[in-house]
């Protein structure tokens, strides 16, 4: 049974969140879920499928472009050549390899993050969605703040 | 998946005045240094498998490598003291690092099922009703196979394939394999070393095949990966 449609829940405390709004102004948030898609095996992925509710303020098209290059930045950071290397390396020199080359895993994270930031800034803040830090659900889904009044997020 | 629990990126100049995660951690684990160590509430077993490895090796280095560096070679020694400070920097970091737990409280408000009990009389009670549903697994496919995720009560999270419930841990684990491993000998035989090696070979294999354990005890269960 393929899990089409993203889940919905209501907007919660989000006391774990980094986006605190500072202006002052509170808008209703619920939080929209976008599930992993397991079809291609263990390796991390997110489905494309495009969740309804925030049909008319992205195109199916650009939802599935951001979600594609998210998919492809995992599996770039799950590589086995790179993470091998990086392990050997720190096996040999007693970890202290870590100290001075950041793991290749890690860098990959980061470029991940950065990169939701900067769809966030771009083309989703202003339809009132954001994207949350995938790292606080540890990568099990990928979710994002929706406004419910189409307002602008302000982060 | 990047280390949360014990991550210190993750700063606390984004929520002024909570809580850090690991503060207020509900698994049995115990943090030290701010958060950067992780362990779990055993410590006694730890140290004896610390001291086990420890002491021999000072032992060694206190009597005979002096002997050694003069008469046989000083390389000796230097690869001793390697291979000493490579075991012990992996002891540590295996020790004291996040093994992969998963946040908790992912799935509060789960899809249950109520359980007819035919034996029971005509109760009305909510709480009864409540107590008397269990959360439905969830359906994935994975590679084309059907596969049931189960929901952990303690975590309030659907686990993903390969997680598991650490009980010393209370804990849902990525990737487990099992809980610790420490060897509780440390006598330096032929037969030693053909089981370490063996062992070490053994887990070589594991790997590059992306395989647990688990799977090899189990088999006929885990045989579509």
């Amino acid at each position: 049974m393929e899990n089409s449609s993203p889940s919905i829940s209501p907007g919660q405390p989000d006391t774990l969140s980094s986006n605190v709004s500072t202006s002052g102004i509170t808008a209703p948030k619920r939080i929209i879920r976008i599930d992993r898609d397991y079809t291609s095996g263990e390796l991390c992925q997110f489905q494309t499928a495009f969740p309804v509710e925030i049909d008319g303020r992205i195109t199916p098209r650009r939802f599935q472009q951001t979600i594609n290059t998210l998919n492809d930045l995992l599996a770039k950071a799950h590589n086995p050549k790179y993470n091998f290397f990086d392990n050997c390396l720190a096996c040999l020199t007693i970890y202290t390899s870590t100290l001075c080359l950041r793991p290749h895993f890690d860098r990959m994270i980061e470029e991940i993050c950065k990169f939701l930031d900067n769809e966030n800034i771009s083309s989703y803040n202003s339809q009132g969605l954001n994207f949350r830090d995938p790292r606080r659900t540890s990568f099990l889904f990928v979710s994002f703040y929706f406004n419910q009044f189409g307002s602008m997020f302000i982060v | 998946m990047p280390r949360i629990i014990s991550s210190h990126s993750i700063s606390s100049t984004d929520y002024k005045g909570q809580k850090r995660l690991y503060q207020v951690w509900p698994g049995r684990n115990r943090f030290f240094l701010g958060g950067r160590i992780m362990t779990s509430r055993d410590f006694p077993a730890f140290l004896v498998a610390f001291s086990a490895l420890v002491v021999p090796s000072g032992l060694f280095m206190g009597f005979t490598c002096p002997f050694l560096f003069k008469n046989v070679s000083p390389a000796v020694v230097f690869i001793f003291v390697y291979l000493f400070l490579l075991a012990v920097t992996s002891m540590l970091r295996t020790s004291w690092s996040d093994p992969g737990i998963i946040p908790r409280d992912l799935d509060p408000s789960p899809p249950t099922e109520y359980i007819e009990d035919q034996n029971a009389q005509n109760n009305t009670n909510f709480a009864y009703e409540q107590a008397r549903s269990i959360p439905l697994p969830k359906e994935v496919k994975i590679n084309g196979q059907p596969v049931r995720l189960k929901y952990c009560e303690t975590c309030k999270i659907y686990r993903p394939p390969r997680c598991s419930h650490c009980r010393q841990c209370d804990n849902c684990v990525e990737n487990e394999d099992h809980h610790c491993i420490w060897l509780n000998n440390f006598v330096l035989s032929f037969f030693l070393m053909w089981s370490v090696g063996g062992l070490t070979g053994y887990h070589m294999y594991l790997i590059s095949n992306n395989l647990t354990t688990h799977e090899q005890v189990n088999h006929s269960v885990f045989f579509f990966y």
